[in-house]
């Protein structure tokens, strides 16, 4: 009941950001305008479906996935607690009966709502679009795909929520939401330096560690769902590959140890998220508000 | 069984110390007046018995259950307006009504609410244009929500008109008179002194006097000061005076209409006048003033204790 209550709440007031519309306004151009110009001369082609996702899996996925949803994640986050707690807004939630973990849960439940609220109002619409004008267009895929991408951003949600239950001000929020961007767009090429040069880990370990990268984890969820329908998906991860499409030779690696497979992916996405949420809850239990 | 008990509670922020070992307790159905200046450590004392804010050392217990371990189980039994609160900009008061009523699982009216607190026209108004004292009345109306069985609240006539502040208290006794423990603090006393049954005076997070209103005037020996005007002045009337238990003071001067004679007395005001009579003065008028509460109140928390 007060999950509900104060995700209810928080998607209540946030749904009525300005912020919030303008990023939903980009994801519609990027996303669903997009659909409309691909598919625009698609008459008459042979083997369209492949190619619009081809071009969705493309130009949206540089425009949607890369930028837009890791920062609408963020922007949804990372004042969603931080901000309550400096203007005292959070007096009145925790004057009602609920406790501080389910304050917590109940904002991220609410926060990724608006995320995802933001993501399929450029997804649905795009996918009808591909729908009506392609024939043959993958429906399964594209849901799998908008699916993932859901998921992708509600890491984004995780690691902002943690860092807001985390700081004390709306500045060190700002400031620690800009260095997690940066950071988990550079995890791997971060990591691979220090690596490098302590000589830390190889073979797979190494590669399981570059398996967190979160474009790996996107991939390889998006193989795993896949996998559920073709039988000729690679078994192991995107990051074993080194290629985001596996050829031939990737299939054919042999068995992979269980954390270099691509459903193992499932677990690094959950630890993605649990692990920032869980953090900042454990601060934000001990604090004085 | 107390509604609240406060046992030894102390709160230090590293080297401020917020509450020394307070101790007092709120009995159940009472209205108690939680007075001092601010920065006493009103507000830290009720954060505490919210969970909001956890001791350094000591305890207390709100409706018979830990402040700490059972919070939840007495946020749902109680209202609390809290201080330095910030609504819901883009929230209607509704809105903020149905959040409550969810959260408590009760079934109140959000208009009927604010209907209570006087502001029913604003139901449907985003609370980011409200006044400051619409806020407040608005978070009155969600601290009312599920009809709890206490009532915190905390500097509740901050951003509140004469008007709105005379509307609080009425609600308080509303309240009150339907067995609802009320415990407010304020650094107001005019407020305090309508309502409450106790008062507890805190300074430096310390309580300084626990005690009705009426006690706390007898405790500081603040007597009531009495203006007599008579017909004419003579020194054995005054001496006549002078001699009568309780007067501190006399003074005799001359008034725009005739001589007055001015006591200090913890004493018989009647005993006065009868001395003045007896004496062979004549009374023409004759005007008291209590000890403000005011007085009593900056004898505590002022003078040394």
């Amino acid at each position: 009941m007060s999950v509900a209550a104060v995700a209810r709440k928080d998607f209540r007031d946030g749904i009525r950001s300005r912020l919030l519309w303008g990023l939903i306004a980009l994801f519609v151009v990027s996303i669903a305008g997009f659909s409309v110009l691909a598919t625009r001369n698609v008459d008459g082609v042979q083997a369209e479906g492949e190619l619009a996702i081809l071009f969705v899996l493309g130009l949206s996925f540089v425009l949607a996935i890369v930028v837009l949803v890791p920062l609408t994640g963020l922007v949804v986050s990372i004042k969603s607690i931080v901000r309550e707690r400096e203007l005292g807004s959070l007096k009145i939630l925790l004057s009602l009966p609920h406790t501080r973990r389910e304050v917590i849960v109940g904002k991220f439940l609410g926060r990724s709502a608006l995320l995802t609220t933001a993501i399929l109002a450029g997804f649905l619409p795009a996918g009808l679009v591909f729908a009506i004008r392609v024939p043959e267009f993958p429906v399964p895929e594209y849901l799998a795909f908008t699916l993932v991408t859901v998921l992708f951003g509600i890491v984004f949600v995780a690691v902002g929520l943690g860092i807001s239950a985390l700081v004390s001000t709306e500045t060190r929020a700002t400031v620690a939401g800009v260095g997690a961007f940066f950071l988990l767009y550079l995890w791997d090429n971060l990591f691979g330096y220090v690596n490098a040069q302590l000589d830390l880990l190889s073979g797979d370990a190494l590669t399981f560690v570059l398996r967190f990268d979160l474009f790996t984890v996107f991939f390889d969820v998006l193989l795993t769902l896949f996998s559920l329908r073709y039988d000729d998906v690679p078994s192991a991860s995107a990051a074993v590959s080194g290629q985001l499409a596996g050829g031939p030779e990737v299939a054919e690696i042999p068995a992979q140890p269980f954390y270099l497979q691509h459903w193992f992916a499932l677990v690094i996405l959950a630890l993605w998220i649990a692990v920032p949420v869980a953090i900042g809850y454990l601060r934000f239990e001990r604090a004085d508000l | 069984m107390p509604a609240i008990t406060v046992d030894a509670l102390t709160k230090e922020y590293g080297d401020t110390v917020a509450l020394r070992e307070l101790s007092f307790a709120v009995e159940d159905g009472e209205v108690f007046g939680f007075l001092g200046p601010n920065g006493a450590g009103k507000s830290t004392a009720i954060n505490v018995l919210l969970d909001l804010v956890r001791p350094t050392a000591g305890g207390a217990t709100v409706l018979g259950m830990d402040a700490r371990e059972e919070s939840k189980a007495i946020r749902r039994r109680t209202g609390v307006l809290p201080e330095g609160f910030h609504v819901y900009d883009r929230l209607t008061g509704r809105q903020h009504l149905e959040f409550a009523i969810e959260s408590k699982g009760s079934d109140d009216d959000p208009g009927a609410l604010l209907e209570r607190v006087g502001i029913p026209e604003a139901v449907d108004r985003k609370a980011g244009g409200y006044s400051k004292g619409m806020a407040q009345r608005l978070l009155l109306a969600m601290a009312l929500v599920g009809d709890p069985d206490l009532l915190i609240l905390d500097e509740p006539s901050t951003g509140l008109d004469p008007n709105g502040a005379r509307e609080m208290r009425e609600l308080i006794r509303e309240e009150n008179a339907d067995g609802t423990t009320v415990f407010f603090s304020s650094h107001i006393l005019e407020q305090v002194e309508a309502v409450c049954d106790r008062v507890g005076i805190l300074r430096d997070g310390e309580m300084v006097a626990t005690d009705t209103i009426e006690g706390l005037r007898e405790s500081v020996g603040s007597g009531a000061r009495l203006r007599v005007r008579v017909d004419r002045l003579e020194d054995d009337a005054l001496a006549a005076v002078r001699s009568l238990d309780g007067v501190t003071a006399v003074e005799a001067t001359d008034g725009d209409r005739g001589p007055v004679v001015t006591v200090d007395s913890t004493g018989s005001k009647t005993a006065v006048l009868s001395a003045l009579e007896e004496s062979g003065l004549t009374v023409e008028d004759f005007a008291t003033r209590e000890a403000s509460l005011e007085e009593v109140f900056r004898s505590y928390t002022e003078a040394s204790a």
